[in-house]
């Protein structure tokens, strides 16, 4: 399993993706504070000349609250698409180079495959986005004050990052199933925004992993209905982890 | 080794292996011919674990490969048609994170062995192709299997190179490996194998060593160089002989084909001497795989 891990680690690492996420997450997480203190004031300056600074400030309503709850919705619409399309390839991508012929040959595991690519890519886009959240929130408060309890970033950030661990399981059982990078990206997106707005629409956000999204960015912790987001989300990680697991023993390796 | 029966594939609606019988024994290279798209390469996949089947039985090592776990657990070297490695990793990285008790000593043993020494420690994806196939073959080796698999080794490489992969294979039988490989290019095939099995169309056509192989189903031809062109009357003569199958000339060359390998070209010797005109040459052509692989092929 530590070699799967290692493997998985020089793949992100030599292939640029992990730069690729790091400093994209990096990019909104200094960006969002950055807009709301200074960018998007001079934008309202400019096109209302009349407008007194304290009313400009007054309408953006900027604070480390709201610079925060914005990187978090920032995370969901962006950083969704940026992290679906860097690690959209990583499994469908060897089944289709047919770059595990070898491992599997050589006596590697399918569960471990899907294991270490689930925990590895789960643990470290998980960790990116607590990471990019603690970012958003230490430069907004020097940026603005200190108004949001710290634990309840960190709350909401290991709730985005469950989030984000569900996500790369749907890259990695889509990629089972139909060995084409893209088509695996846009259907995890479809899924994602799907999940999203059927949750708002029909209120079962707790009932759906897109809750752990909802309560995290309104940074409204409701102790029972985050539980059943979170078991509801585990759940269909196991679920899909079984999927690809039971995709794999029965595909067919080495076609041309 | 390898025991097969009445294995049958389907891709669809496509009959791609039609009841094959193969059979591989502990030591021998076995060389497996057939024409592009003949069901080489999905026997081979079969055999590895990679690919399943809906009739017949294959017993690799012993182990029933429908009744697998993993394909795995065969313990057996493979190298398909067009390996493919991790480009990011060096040839070291690659050949541990194949193994199943990884050790640097072995690898680099396996490495020198191969003749990539000197590339050990770059990235796969500065490989060129002859070096990708002695990689794939250090990596069939890595963890001691008793059985090598090897699809189309030589081909796409140049004649060196091509050189180069048979000389290792014949070094892996030294090492008391069993191997089982396929290839179009049949002069290869001749050069190494003990044993024969060809396929056409998804059925096994023959299976067979080469000697006998040889013996039972390519007459001896004979090219006969006279000084003068024979005339129509001594070609006849040549024609009506009991133990001559096909007669063709060209120019002042004769080209016969005797009925039965066995016969002692005295009797055509001494019939020929008897036309008169000096002779410049009697050959006995070398009998090669390739005629009979056109033959069969057709």
């Amino acid at each position: 399993m530590f070699k799967e891990f290692k493997k998985e680690w020089q793949f992100a690492t030599r292939s640029g993706r992990l730069f690729i996420l790091i400093m994209s997450f990096l990019f909104l997480a200094l960006m969002t504070p950055i807009m709301l203190k200074v960018l998007i004031p001079e934008i309202f300056r400019m096109q209302f000349p009349n407008l007194s600074m304290e009313d400009i400030v007054l309408m953006v309503n900027a604070s480390q609250l709201t610079a925060v709850q914005g990187f978090m919705s920032d995370l969901f619409e962006l950083g969704m698409i940026i992290v679906v399309f860097t690690l959209c390839s990583i499994m469908a991508q060897e089944i289709r180079d047919n770059t595990l012929v070898f491992p599997i040959v050589s006596g590697n595991k399918f569960v471990n495959i899907i294991a270490s690519k689930t925990v590895f890519f789960g643990l470290t886009v998980g960790l990116l986005v607590m990471g990019s959240i603690m970012i958003c929130y230490a430069y907004s408060g020097i940026l603005f004050e200190f108004e949001v309890p710290l634990q309840d970033v960190l709350y909401a950030g290991m709730l985005q990052g469950l989030y984000f661990i569900f996500i790369i399981a749907n890259l990695i059982m889509w990629g089972a199933l139909l060995k084409r990078t893209l088509p695996t990206g846009f259907i995890t997106l479809v899924i994602a925004y799907l999940m999203q707005a059927v949750g708002g629409l029909f209120d079962i956000h707790a009932y759906l992993p897109s809750g752990l999204i909802d309560f995290s960015s309104k940074l409204q912790f409701q102790t029972q209905n985050i539980m059943t987001s979170t078991l509801v989300t585990v759940i269909f990680i196991m679920i899909m982890f079984v999927i690809t697991h039971v995709s794999m023993k029965k595909m067919e390796f080495n076609i041309r | 080794m390898i025991e097969i029966k009445n294995l049958n594939k389907h891709f669809g609606q496509f009959h791609a292996l039609k009841g094959i019988n193969l059979n591989v024994k502990e030591n021998e290279i076995y060389g497996f011919i057939g024409h592009n798209g003949a069901g080489k390469s999905t026997t081979m996949n079969i055999m590895a674990g990679l690919s399943h089947f809906e009739e017949g039985m294959c017993i690799i090592n012993g182990q029933d490969v429908k009744k697998l776990a993993k394909p795995g657990d065969l313990n057996i070297g493979f190298l398909p048609e067009n390996p493919q490695f991790y480009p990011w990793m060096t040839a070291i990285e690659y050949l541990l994170y194949c193994s199943k008790n990884p050790n640097k000593q072995k690898v680099k043993e396996i490495i020198e062995w191969a003749g990539l020494e000197q590339h050990a420690n770059r990235k796969i994806r500065g490989f060129s192709r002859g070096m990708k196939q002695r990689l794939g073959l250090a990596v069939a080796l890595i963890n001691d299997p008793k059985l090598i698999i090897l699809d189309e080794p030589s081909s796409a490489l140049d004649p060196e190179g091509r050189s180069e992969v048979l000389r290792l294979m014949v070094d892996l039988k030294n090492m008391g490996k069993t191997i089982i490989f396929s290839s179009h290019i049949l002069s290869d095939i001749e050069r190494i194998c003990d044993r024969i099995g060809m396929i056409a169309n998804g059925e096994m056509i023959f299976e067979k060593t080469l000697a006998s192989l040889l013996h039972d189903n390519v007459k001896p031809i004979f090219d006969i160089e006279f000084r003068h062109p024979l005339i129509t009357s001594q070609l006849e003569k040549l024609g009506n002989h009991k133990d001559i199958l096909k007669v063709e000339t060209k120019d002042n060359v004769i080209m016969v084909q005797l009925r039965q390998n066995d016969l002692d070209p005295k009797n055509l010797l001494e019939t020929v001497l008897g036309f008169d005109v000096p002779i410049v040459g009697f050959n006995l052509r070398k009998n090669n795989l390739e005629s009979l692989f056109v033959k069969e092929g057709d």
